[in-house]
């Protein structure tokens, strides 16, 4: 794979932490990577499998789902509903092929504008070594 | 805070903890939990009398411990509400096992103090016999003692006579100590016109009669012996409790105005309370008649005139009676301490009759069917028995008392034993070995294998206990089953101390003056919460050093074994003043508080209750604002301050009250050494800024070095040297201020101070890099203040949890915008004030505070509270009744309904999470605003944009 790709990622980042904390990287004027779209969701809990695979199927090389610390969700326990979701949609992910690396969770608080850039960046670099999602081949965008 | 305060629209709840917090904004149920403050805030004047009496002393935490305090005392004295609090961790655990609640922290503490007359009226408080119990009481208080588990407990019973026997020498003193102090709104009560009928003059009778009388009662003591005190008189042998001592007592109380008629015996207590012969009829009837029926040992022989019931022995020679014993064989049968007792005083009675008219001291032994380890007598009495040269037969157990051909003891016949299995008692069951029979030589033969109520003045409409051998009580009234008598003592329990006895007694008066009042009866006593000391505080006291393991300092003389025994004189000494002092310090003061009383006394408004306990509060309030502020950053963790090495180390709070005109100094700015400092160091920036500690800044510090460093300059003249890495004047007027101080000679150097060294002749040294020079300067001080960082508080994450905030990266609670929204939190209707949030000063607080409050207000204000439109919604043709997202929601927001057989989500609850729409396996439920079209079509949006990377 050459050097320039540019992976792209599609992230939904719960209102409450993860979206604070985009936010607050922006405010602080951190610099990370312009790879990740952001689509703002109330909470890591309301997002629904196929919103993953949708994008994995069109060809996106990755998604991220942002969420609170476990024990903080701003409704109490939508971030345990997430983390059993996303376990569930990995291992059907594993099961037919697909490579579940692609699909991140991560709990970042609103205090956390920095591991927000962190994870974008770790992130990108990741799905750089993995190169293209193999479904764009197959779907053509 | 005084306007607050007088405010008659805000409640202040102070001392108290929010416990639990539900609902949602407008709707908000708080629980509240009301610690006990032991004094009630609406009788309180806070005149501060309580202060001096008080005899506990505690670092000040509001002098940041540069002071002390009282265990009642007031944080300040512009403290909101102006009243005060006891510091108070609960009920020491030697007040909690005495059946009186003997305040024992409370005289222990007091004894500490040399206030040996309070500490005597704090005795009396419960237990109307202090000398006696200093003598002969069981002490279940040191068993329960936590000073046990570093050596040994408190010798709490010889602190006891030790204050009983000065307050005998001391009469002018203790009237003192009782005197009224102050005029108090409660008086003693008025006569009554009750009359009351005691019936025996033992500890339970004599305490209900004290009791009564001091409640305005007419109380009449009748006893059948020719002497008063029940057991205490005639059971316990002079040499342990002095017959003159226990009469002191008695007195004591007969002179309160009570009649007692000795030698007259009540043939029928019911007949008494109702009958004119004995002077009634009587209002109420107390039966405490004691146990003085001997138990009889179920062996042959038991009429021979040589075998003796104890009690019968020990009444006889309470009262100069004893039988011919010189030269005799005297067995005693039986293990308890009245088998002690009447072996020792057998001992004596035989010695002294031999010394008057010569011959042979008696031969004594006692036979116990079990061991020494089961013996039930106290250790001590077991000690001075075979001291005293009483010889013990284990595992026997007597068949016959024999007799010789003229019908005079002869010898005891016995059967050896063999222990068996634990009984109900846990002590370890005798058995008879078959065949294994012994013949003891005997003259005399004692049984005290223990003592029953005799009831024969007691008619069988007062009910029995269940084993028919005592009189049943309620626990609660120690009421018997006949409308106005009452019993308590051993009459109830069967043999037992005295304690118990007074104890119950006390239970019995407070029943019987309701009674006579036509009050509600008493019910079950309010268990007080115990003060336990961990293990864990017992390690971190020992490790500090306030703790250090001993052996008791109260080792009472004894008068030796071979003098003692020709006499009845009293066996143990006098406790020295020097040697209660010093046993009274080793008291680990379990409660904080010793409830001794003595703030009682001294109280006008009668505003004290020690007695409160917690109160729970569910309140309804529409919007929240916290406001916990923040703690002081502890300089302990960065070694190079050298805090805590030298008292003239101070952090900038601690200068604060140094220099106050309340605190420690009356406002001087003195050095531990007490003089004043002639230069001072001021190191700004200590945990603040720094990547070690933490690594935003504080705000406030410059700001108040300032301050501390004109304070200094203006009160002392000293040289003030200021390391600062920036100055931070960002408020109004501040840059003038700073200005100013540069003006008044104060030496400014830029550059954090990097340590600080403890010389070896106690003076300071402050090094730092003066970066304007870019060299290291070197500083002498006497005195160094670290301007340390505020902090969030240690329970910041309790308070984050409870309320539903979120935290910054600093650790404070985080605002819902850093930008637009600074007052307003993640959680609507919570909202935050002042350092709570961040580090400011007060200016910045007062403006932070308001706009938290107009906030709230304009919430509360509108009556009504909009939600977001942000709630999911179900599509009914498509729902197909799974009840997936019913246990989806953390908010019960989802109904099932039956009839339509549909899933209905109540949109005033919704918070509009979507984890229900995401569970939904029809996709029956979209959530409103993020439904899978608009997040799918943001998804193609994104996907069908170009990609185009800007670097910027």
């Amino acid at each position: 794979m050459t050097s320039d790709f540019e992976p792209r990622i599609i992230s939904f980042l719960c209102t409450w932490c993860t979206y604070t904390a985009a936010d607050t990287a922006g405010i602080s004027r951190m610099r990370y990577p312009p790879n990740a779209d952001i689509i703002r969701v109330m909470c890591s809990g309301s997002v629904d499998p196929t919103y993953v695979l949708r994008p994995l199927l069109d060809g996106v090389d990755g998604v991220l789902i942002g969420g609170c610390h476990p024990g903080d969700c701003h409704y109490q326990s939508g971030n345990y509903k997430a983390r059993r979701r996303i376990v569930a949609l990995k291992m059907i992910l594993d099961s037919v092929g697909l490579d579940d690396e692609r699909v991140w969770l991560r709990w970042i608080s609103g205090a956390e504008a920095g591991r927000y850039a962190e994870t974008v960046t770790q992130m990108t670099e990741a799905l750089k070594e993995k190169g293209l999602n193999p479904m764009r081949q197959k779907w053509a965008v | 805070m005084m306007d607050a305060g007088r405010h008659p629209n805000i409640t202040l709840l102070s001392y108290s903890e929010v416990e639990d917090v539900s609902g949602y904004v407008g709707n908000f149920e708080v629980k509240v939990r009301r610690n006990p403050r032991y004094v009630l805030e609406d009788l309180c004047t806070a005149c501060s009398l309580c202060l001096e009496v008080c005899p506990i002393t505690l670092p000040d935490e509001f002098n940041e411990g540069l002071g002390t305090r009282p265990a009642i005392y007031r944080s300040f004295a512009q403290a909101i509400p102006s009243v005060f609090v006891i510091d108070k961790k609960g009920v020491a655990p030697c007040r909690d096992a005495c059946p009186t609640g003997q305040r024992a922290q409370g005289y222990i503490a007091l004894i500490r103090e040399r206030r040996f007359a309070d500490a005597y009226r704090s005795i009396k408080e419960d237990n109307p016999f202090p000398a006696v119990c200093g003598r002969i009481c069981n002490h279940v208080c040191e068993d329960a003692c936590s000073r046990g588990r570093v050596d040994e407990p408190i010798s709490i019973m010889r602190l006891k006579r030790f204050v009983a026997d000065w307050a005998f020498e001391h009469p002018e003193e203790v009237a003192k100590a009782f005197a009224p102090k102050i005029d108090q709104d409660a008086e003693t009560p008025d006569a009554t016109g009750k009359r009351v009928a005691i019936v025996g003059s033992g500890p339970a009778g004599l305490t209900v009669a004290q009791d009564l009388k001091l409640s305005g009662h007419d109380v009449t003591v009748f006893e059948a012996l020719p002497v008063a005190g029940g057991m205490m008189r005639v059971g316990i042998p002079e040499y342990r409790l002095p017959a003159e001592i226990l009469q002191r007592e008695i007195d004591e109380i007969i002179d309160l105005g009570i009649d007692l008629k000795l030698n007259t015996k009540v043939d029928d207590v019911v007949a008494l309370k109702s009958g004119e012969d004995q002077g009634g009829p009587f209002d109420a009837v107390f039966v405490g008649i004691g146990a003085h029926s001997d138990v009889r040992p179920p062996v042959t022989g038991v009429d021979l005139p040589q075998m003796l019931a104890a009690n019968d022995f020990l009444r006889g020679a309470s009262m100069d009676y004893y039988p011919d014993l010189i030269g005799k064989k005297v067995i005693v049968l039986g293990g308890g301490d009245v088998a002690m007792d009447a072996a020792c005083t057998a001992v004596r009675a035989g010695t002294m009759q031999a010394d008057r008219e010569g011959g042979e001291p008696p031969e004594v032994r006692v036979a116990y069917r079990r061991t020494e380890a089961e013996m039930p007598a106290l250790e001590a009495e077991y000690t001075q028995a075979l001291e005293d040269g009483v010889a013990f037969d284990w595992l026997v157990s007597p068949v016959s008392v024999e007799a010789d051909d003229e019908g005079n003891v002869c010898g005891l016949s016995c059967c050896r034993m063999e222990l068996g299995e634990p009984d109900e008692s846990g002590r370890r069951r005798p058995m008879s070995i078959d065949g294994a029979e012994c013949l003891m030589d005997a003259d005399v033969v004692i049984s005290a294998i223990g003592a029953r109520p005799n009831l024969e003045s007691v008619p069988e409409v007062i009910k029995r206990t269940p084993n028919g051998r005592q009189i049943a009580v309620d626990e609660n009234t120690m009421a018997t089953s006949v409308d106005g008598i009452f019993a308590a003592g051993d009459a109830v329990t069967g043999m037992a101390f005295v304690v118990d006895a007074v104890g119950a007694g006390h239970k019995a008066a407070r029943a019987m003056h309701a009674y006579l009042m036509g009050l509600p009866m008493p019910g079950p006593e309010v268990k007080l919460p115990v003060a336990d000391v961990s293990d864990e505080e017992i390690e971190a006291r020992k490790a500090s050093g306030q703790v250090v393991e001993m052996v008791r300092v109260c080792t009472l003389e004894e008068v030796d074994a071979g003098e003692r025994i020709h006499s009845m004189c009293e066996v143990t000494g006098p406790v020295s003043e020097e040697e209660a002092v010093e046993e009274a310090m080793r008291c680990l003061q379990c409660g904080v508080c010793s409830e001794c009383n003595q703030c009682v006394y001294v109280c006008g408004p009668l505003a004290i209750d020690h007695n409160m306990v917690e109160e729970h509060l569910d309140l309804k309030v529409g919007a929240i604002i916290v406001a916990t502020g923040f703690q002081m950053w502890d300089p302990h963790q960065l070694s190079q301050y050298s805090y805590g090495k030298s008292p003239n180390i101070l952090t900038g709070m601690e200068f604060e009250r140094l220099s106050s005109s309340g605190g420690p100094t009356g406002g001087e700015i003195l050095t531990a050494e007490g003089k004043k400092p002639e230069s001072v160091a001021i190191i700004h920036c200590v945990g603040s800024r720094d990547h070690n500690a933490h690594p935003y800044c504080s705000r406030v510090c410059c700001m108040y070095s300032l301050k501390q460093a004109h304070l200094v300059r203006d009160k002392t003249g000293a040289d003030v040297y200021n390391f600062y890495m920036d100055m931070r004047t960002f408020g109004k007027g501040y840059e003038e201020f700073y200005e100013r101080v540069q003006e008044e000679g104060i030496i400014f150097i830029r550059g954090r101070g990097a340590q600080v060294e403890v010389l070896p002749d106690g003076k300071l040294q402050v090094r730092g890099e003066d970066s304007n020079l870019g060299r290291v300067v070197q500083v002498d001080a006497d005195m160094v203040i670290l301007s340390t960082a505020i902090e969030a508080p240690g329970d910041a994450d309790q308070t984050a949890a409870l309320f539903g905030l979120g935290r910054s990266e600093d650790g404070f609670f985080a605002e819902a915008h850093p930008k637009m929204r600074p007052v307003e939190t993640n959680t609507d209707g919570v909202f935050l004030a002042g350092t709570a949030q961040g580090p400011r000063d007060v200016p910045d607080t007062v403006a932070h505070a308001g706009a938290a409050a107009s906030m709230a207000l304009a919430l509360l204000d509108k009556g009504v509270v909009t939600i977001s439109p942000q709630v999911a919604v179900v599509n009914e043709t498509l729902c197909s009744a799974c009840k997936t997202c019913i246990s989806l929601c953390p908010y019960t927001a989802i109904s099932f309904v039956e009839r339509d057989n549909v899933a209905r989500v109540n949109e005033a609850l919704c918070k509009g999470c979507g984890a229900c729409a995401a569970g939904c396996p029809p996709g029956a439920i979209t959530a409103r605003h993020f439904t899978d079209e608009q997040i799918m079509a943001q998804i193609e949006g994104l996907l069908s944009m170009p990609r185009v990377l800007v670097e910027a």
